[in-house]
């Protein structure tokens, strides 16, 4: 019997101990996480899926595997979720058209939520062509929210490393944004101009 | 606060991180004076609130219930196969355990072998060669003549039985004169001669048959013509019942210790 508010290491702890309850809450907790950087890493839903179910089919064989002087359970997961993902990405040399399961908005669109949809499209078209190892700082620290030393956690790496990673990663999405910044201003102007004519 | 020291600290002012509040006013104030460094700020700062807006839509994103699915089938899956050790583990116990217990008895049947066969009492053991005429012989010169049905007891017994059986009874045929040597031996067992208990006696037997220990009351005795010691008439004595394939007793002979047999009054 598992405490009321367990911890994930306590959550772990079961698992290893073999208790589904335990299991099955630490999905519900974690998988959403996993889900997300896979499927920002890698633009699609099927790979996301792919990854997260074989994230947690490790953690089932290698819960035991877990050391929580070395970060949190979450970034043992996204670590792990992080390899797979490279590996297949390498494999196949995946960079799929951005997937549409991100735009969750439905019914009559204004302008407003057009142009905020142009933005996120452009967005997540600019993060999916950075190089993987920028594109996992920007999605872990930006996207994810986490702190440096957590990222430095998933990826195995100094934070120092982190910091200039994301620096470099966002310079880089600043210049691929521009031009549709500027076209999207352009494009704004136009309409203007066409209402006051 | 020159331009280099400002590209330093341009990603953690326009993602608002927490830092020295002095730093980020020094920051703030060097973009008054440095148009560059303000555009690159304004850059920075819209290029958050897009990766904000983006991050938004994803919040509530998650991976599908069939996978969910899945994976707990495969967890219940792995625990069956966890478990599949520790049955197979007591299976192998299981299995070593009888190989064991086959191992004892084989070695414990052949210490037997080889403590019949030491020479103390080898004189008085029939080899594996020899012909049961030699044995039968070598019981009549023992025990004297006997009666036809007796004698073909005795002969279906040396034919059919086993070396083994053989080398007891003839152990035990000659124990009174090991006895005498040995007072150790003094309880060994020792038995009488086959006594028929049917008319037709061991007109069966050619077929086969096998003999079956019993415990019978003291006073049988006095049925073969045996005297009883009637203070231990309350007693049993063993028996050896020789009985053939029709499942009938076809003869008997009585079974005990050197001190019952021949003190039984």
């Amino acid at each position: 019997m598992k405490p009321i508010e367990s911890t994930d290491s306590d959550l772990l702890q079961l698992i290893v101990g073999g208790d589904r309850e335990a299991f099955a809450e630490l999905y519900r907790r974690r998988q959403s996480n996993v889900y997300r950087f896979a499927l920002q890493m890698s633009g699609a839903r099927e790979v996301a899926e792919d990854v997260t179910q074989e994230v947690f089919m490790v953690l089932m064989r290698k819960a035991g595997n877990y050391d929580e002087q070395r970060g949190s359970v979450n970034a043992f997961l996204l670590g792990i979720a992080r390899n797979h993902l490279l590996r297949r990405l390498k494999r196949e040399r995946l960079l799929l058209p951005i997937d549409e399961a991100m735009n969750t908005t439905r019914g009559e669109e204004q302008l407003e939520e057009l142009s905020r949809r142009e933005t996120i499209k452009s967005v997540q078209k600019a993060v999916l062509s950075l190089p993987e190892h920028y594109r996992e700082v920007v999605v872990l620290c930006e996207l994810q929210e986490m702190s440096y030393v957590e990222a430095a956690a998933v990826l195995e790496c100094a934070v120092g490393t982190v910091r200039s990673r994301l620096h470099r990663a966002r310079t880089m999405l600043i210049q691929r944004l521009q031009p549709a910044a500027a076209e999207s201003l352009v494009n704004e102007r136009l309409k203007s101009a066409r209402c006051f004519a | 606060m020159n331009c280099q020291r400002f590209e330093g600290l341009v990603n953690d002012v326009a993602r608002e991180q927490i830092m020295d509040a002095a730093l980020q006013h020094e920051a703030l104030r060097h973009t008054d004076k440095c148009a560059p460094c303000a555009t690159r700020l304004n850059d920075e700062r819209a290029l958050t609130h897009q990766l904000r807006v983006f991050a938004s839509t994803a919040k509530s994103i998650s991976a599908s219930e069939r996978v969910e699915a899945r994976l707990l089938a495969a967890f219940a899956a792995q625990s069956f196969v966890r478990a599949q050790p520790i049955r197979l583990a007591s299976e192998t116990r299981y299995w070593l355990a009888a190989i064991a217990a086959v191992l004892l008895i084989v070695g414990g049947l052949f210490v037997t072998r080889f403590w019949h066969a030491r020479p103390s009492h080898s004189a008085s053991i029939v080899k594996v060669g020899e012909t049961p005429a030699t044995v039968r012989q070598e019981r009549s010169e023992a025990v004297g003549l006997r009666s036809p049905s007796e004698e073909k007891i005795q002969n279906r017994l040396a034919t059919t039985g086993s070396t083994r059986s053989i080398r007891h009874r003839t152990e035990r045929e000659s124990l009174p004169a090991d006895a005498a040597r040995s007072p150790n031996l003094l309880n060994t067992e020792i038995t009488t001669d086959f006594f028929p208990v049917t008319y037709d006696g061991a007109a069966n037997l050619d077929a086969g048959g096998q003999i079956v220990r019993v415990e019978l009351p003291r006073t049988t005795m006095a049925s073969f013509g045996l005297p009883v010691n009637m203070e231990r008439a309350d007693e049993k004595i063993k028996a050896d019942v020789l009985l053939g394939v029709d499942g009938l007793a076809h003869a008997i002979r009585l079974v005990g210790n050197r001190t019952s047999l021949n003190s039984p009054k």
